[in-house]
């Protein structure tokens, strides 16, 4: 796997931790303020992720299906 | 329940993560393929949506309302020893859910209505935390009979009282919203907060485990 790739996950990968671990802290209380932290932290983070590491697939499929160009 | 699972999906998410950043070369073969499917779209997109159910669920709770300092007389309402006022009457009997009972009665409010009622929620929260909170505090529409009939429809206390029976048309003008509950003379002492606001805490009612733990 390219070394680019690899730290896109990386970078897909840790968004996600730290979407789901603010998610996490949202739930310890009840109010306005917890359900902001969920939206704009947890969601947010996660979505960016997900999204991060859709793409990779995405470009990473299309990179297979690209024939390889050999010269004679 | 639905807290626990979340958790232990978040947690398996981050475990999986883990294993996958210590041990790259699982992520080559077609099962580290599906874990990694799993553990960065599957999980996490199901954590968020469990979550988003759960923190609408707690956006019904009486705490969820109250946790906002304008609503803090709002409040002390639901606790005034007088049986006139509407709002008391019906918490300290447990005729709607301690729990809920904010959102029992405005329903159509805010997050729960539609979709330009929940612009109105984010605009609550801008409010609250960057904007200028108003002295009083109005619906935006008036109160619709709806959210009496609810519950008070086809019960004996309201179809028999004979201050609904006093013309012919009364009964169909208060189900057909004509003619408001809280028509002055009839239910109209509502949450007062201005009258409440200067009740000393020993006027008000503390009995119910509710009143205990707030």
């Amino acid at each position: 796997m390219q070394k680019r790739t690899k730290s896109r996950f990386r970078l897909a990968a840790l968004f996600i931790v730290i979407g789901m671990l603010l998610e996490l802290v949202s739930f310890w209380w009840v109010g306005p303020s917890a359900f902001m932290l969920f939206i704009g932290g947890g969601v947010l983070f996660s979505v960016v992720g997900i999204g991060l590491y859709l793409f990779i697939l995405l470009t990473a499929n299309r990179h297979k299906s690209e024939p390889e160009i050999t010269q004679s | 329940m639905t807290l626990v699972i979340i958790s232990s999906i978040i947690a398996i998410v981050i475990s999986m993560l883990l294993l996958l950043e210590l041990k790259p070369e699982i992520a080559q073969e077609q099962g580290g393929k599906i874990l990694a499917f799993a553990a960065l779209f599957i999980l996490p997109t199901a954590a968020v949506v469990m979550g988003s159910t759960e923190h609408l669920e707690r956006s019904k709770k009486t705490e969820f309302c109250l946790s906002c300092h304008p609503m803090h007389d709002y409040g002390r309402s639901l606790f005034v020893d007088d049986k006139e006022f509407v709002p008391a009457n019906h918490f300290q009997n447990k005729r709607i859910s301690r729990e809920q009972a904010c959102f029992t009665c405005h329903t159509d409010y805010t997050m729960y209505g539609d979709l330009s009622a929940k612009i109105r929620g984010v605009k609550h929260l801008y409010v609250q935390y960057l904007g200028t909170i108003p002295d009083t505090l109005k619906l935006y529409a008036a109160y619709n009979n709806r959210e009496c009939l609810q519950c008070h429809s086809d019960a004996r206390t309201f179809e028999g009282n004979k201050h609904h029976k006093e013309t012919d048309t009364t009964l169909a003008a208060i189900k057909d919203n004509r003619l408001s509950c809280m028509t002055s003379g009839c239910h109209d002492v509502i949450h007062n907060v201005r009258e409440v606001h200067e009740l000393k805490d020993s006027e008000l009612w503390h009995g119910g485990v509710y009143a205990k733990a707030h």
